[in-house]
């Protein structure tokens, strides 16, 4: 392919998808010839503004124009900030407002998001919108309590993963289920909540509650020996145990390879999981190291002609031919 | 009575301790106690925790007068920390110096290179407190507070201060108006009206009374029975010899970045050497990933100096549990780290106290992972005893190098540079 005539190519398309596009102003208009003409209709006049841009400014808080219009405007303001960095304070104040609706604020707070990744231009309004993001982690609103949650959690806020362990700990009402709380603490290794993942993982107050605290122990040393125990468990759902072998490889790869050996060769043992290890091992563990175990190699070539799933022979052929290379 | 705070005190408790002081700030050298990373009180705490004990105590600095001892932690942040709350508490920090020592100038304009891009609204008012913040500030603002503070002292700033008052692109207007007045107080322009700061010297004979600082009065800031002076030059992280009493762990055993093993006393004991720390889940880039990044530049001045073969470098992790080989291999390629005989990654296996104990490791732990570490590297001997240590601030490679060098008889230094 040419690169420079695909790049023509693709120019003229945007070019003409452009031209297709309806300006939010022409969205304004149609909208407005939907209703009986008013003396000093916001949406008329918006509609005739000098740009999008001013149009969407025009209507942003105006209740009388409907949602879907609103969140359009808040979209045009979002794309607007690269070159208006001043309009990040506009959507500030529409996440901060309590008034307007959640879904106005939502978006708003997606534009932001979105404006966050303009690093430079962004700096002068970090502060205000990491405040903003706090005073919304108890909106009654969920989706724009979580929206807040992820980002704060996301840059290790304190603030955030002491409302986390508040719930977690049940000192105060948790602002989102269990696994979810356990998830968004995850983004901070330093947040030091091991002891309440072991907990969890021993007595969870849900599936995914306990798949999320195991996942989450892949980050502590000490919880070798529990994740051990977790992935030799028979009697463990087989997605708690791949979450489990997952951290074990990572904390202790040489406990892992040796525990997985073993399994792979259990033959009461569930064969999809031992097909797992089969093929863990051989993206992961030394082709040095195993090719000297004989008896295992030879009993992973028997697994190749074995009654066994097509999944663990699939997994038994690919582990031998990662040991010819 | 000083209380004892150790890892099972409530962190409300600790607050409140802090909150204490500052209403009795004669007591001030009780929290300079609590300011070392490896003290009790940081166990067992997840690494926010660490950040916000430290940069409470250090902000109560303000009001109970910075003493001496305190000056490196306080320095230590604003050179090196990116988290705005405690950069916060470090810039209040040393308005609670008398007068402002001009050196100070350069740890403020660091601190404001390193939380431009992530100033965080803050308070100090009360401790974990919840949103919305009745009163707030930024670590910004309380940097250019100081600043303006400083008075002449921060007059080599101006230039600097001058472009980002301009500068819509990266500061807030809130900002841009802290910059100003300190523009215009550097200047002399404008007046602070509030009392003057009477005294933060030495304890031990100064009364304190305690009021906003105006740093345009001089005051007295030493006594004989005191060794450093407040007002005096700022100690730079010059090499601090360090005779320990303590036995040298020459049995510890290591695991290097190939797996290797080695002990303490077989690589380090029958040449000069370089120990400096780090652990790879380290999320701040001004300290571990910088160190490793200098070990390396350091490497290649001891190739440049001809000393090459004849010291040995090592970088120790902190998290030997979590840095595996693999892991301590890849930190250090992907900083520019040669790894060779000489020249090595290491995790200990066995002994990792008795070398927490000997280097007195500024570093503590949670439950799994540190906490809180301060930035340190030691030159050892060719006996493996510590000679010399840049600990907390920077340290500067031609510095270290000369050091070590010095570890050689001055008739082999000159054979090999020669």
């Amino acid at each position: 392919m040419d690169v420079a005539a695909y790049r023509q190519q693709y120019a003229a398309e945007l070019a003409k998808a452009n031209e297709r596009r309806t300006t939010f102003r022409q969205e304004l208009a149609d909208a407005a010839s939907r209703t009986r003409p008013t003396l000093g209709d916001p949406m008329r006049d918006a509609a005739n503004a000098e740009d999008d841009l001013s149009a969407a400014l025009e209507i942003l808080e105006l209740e009388s124009v409907g949602l879907e219009l609103r969140l359009a405007a808040v979209r045009v303001i979002g794309d607007a900030v690269p070159a208006r960095p001043d309009l990040i304070g506009r959507l500030i104040a529409v996440v901060r407002n309590t008034d307007q609706p959640a879904a106005l604020r939502t978006e708003a707070l997606r534009m932001l998001q979105q404006a966050s990744f303009l690093g430079p231009v962004f700096a002068p309004w970090r502060a205000e919108y990491f405040d903003t993001l706090r005073s919304v982690v108890e909106d009654p609103n969920l989706k724009l309590r979580r929206d807040a949650m992820r980002v704060l959690a996301q840059e290790k806020d304190e603030y955030v993963q002491r409302r986390l362990f508040d719930g977690l700990e049940h000192r105060r009402k948790p602002l989102v289920p269990v696994a979810e709380a356990i998830q968004l603490l995850a983004y901070d290794p330093h947040a030091e909540y091991f002891a309440l993942l072991r907990n969890i993982a021993k007595r969870p107050p849900s599936r995914a509650a306990k798949l999320e605290a195991i996942r989450g122990l892949a980050a502590d040393p000490s919880a070798v020996g529990l994740l051990h125990r977790i992935v030799a468990d028979k009697a463990e759902r087989r997605d708690v145990r791949t979450v489990a072998a997952v951290a074990l490889q990572s904390l202790a790869p040489a406990d892992f390879e040796s525990l997985a050996s073993r399994k792979i060769l259990d033959e009461d043992d569930d064969q999809r999981l031992r097909a797992t290890f089969l093929t863990a091992l051989a993206h992961f563990a030394s082709p040095a190291t195993h090719a000297r175990d004989t008896t295992f190699v030879d009993a992973v070539r028997r697994l190749k002609r074995s009654r066994g799933s097509n999944a663990l022979k699939r997994a038994a052929d690919r582990y031998i031919s990662e040991l010819g290379r | 009575m000083p209380i004892v705070v150790d890892q099972s005190t409530p962190e409300p408790e600790i607050a409140a301790f802090v909150d204490e002081i500052k209403r009795a700030p004669r007591r001030r050298g009780e929290l300079v106690a609590l300011l070392a990373e490896r003290h009790p009180l940081y166990g067992g705490r997840g690494a926010n925790a660490a950040v916000r004990l430290r940069g409470y105590i250090l902000a109560a600095f303000e009001s109970t007068g910075l003493p001496d001892a305190a000056l490196p932690y306080v320095l230590g942040e604003l050179e090196s920390s990116r988290d705005a709350y405690v950069v916060a508490g470090a810039a209040k920090a040393l308005r609670g110096l008398g007068v402002a020592p001009d050196a100070v100038t350069r740890y403020l304009l660091k601190a404001v290179e390193n939380v431009t891009y992530v100033d965080d609204v803050v308070t100090f008012d009360s401790y974990r407190p919840d949103w919305p913040l009745p009163d707030a500030t930024t670590a910004l603002a309380e940097i250019f507070r100081t600043l303006s503070w400083a008075g002449t002292a921060a007059a080599s700033a101006l230039p600097k201060l001058d472009r980002m008052r301009l500068d819509t692109n990266t500061f807030s207007e809130a900002t841009r108006a802290v910059i100003a007045e300190a523009i215009d107080n550097i200047r002399g322009e404008t007046h602070e009206s509030e009392a003057a700061y009477s005294s933060a010297g030495c304890e031990c004979c100064t009364d304190v009374s305690v009021g906003t600082a105006a740093p345009k009065v001089a005051v007295v800031t030493s006594c004989d029975c005191c060794t450093n002076v407040a007002t005096g030059s700022v100690q730079s992280n010059a090499a601090v010899a360090h005779v320990r009493e303590s036995i040298v762990p020459m049995s510890v055993v290591f695991e290097d970045q190939h797996g290797q093993r080695v002990t303490y006393g077989e690589f380090f004991g029958d040449r000069p050497s370089v120990a400096t720390f780090f652990y790879t889940r380290c999320n701040n880039p001004n300290k571990c990933s910088l160190t490793i990044t200098k070990l390396g530049r350091l490497q290649r001045a001891i190739t440049d100096a001809g000393f090459q073969g004849r010291v040995r470098t090592a970088a120790i992790t902190y998290d030997p549990a979590y840095d595996l080989p693999p892991r301590l291999q890849a930190y250090g390629q992907n900083r520019g780290v040669a790894f060779n005989h000489d020249n090595r990654a290491f995790r200990t296996t066995e002994g990792f106290e008795a070398l927490r104990e000997y280097f007195e490791l500024g570093v503590n732990f949670g439950q799994a992972l540190v906490n809180s570490h301060r930035i340190e590297l030691f030159v050892l001997d060719s006996h493996a005893r510590i000679a010399d240590s840049f600990t907390r601030l920077q340290w500067d490679v031609a510095e270290v190098l000369e050091r070590l060098i010095a570890q050689f008889p001055e008739n082999v230094r000159r054979l090999v540079e020669r």
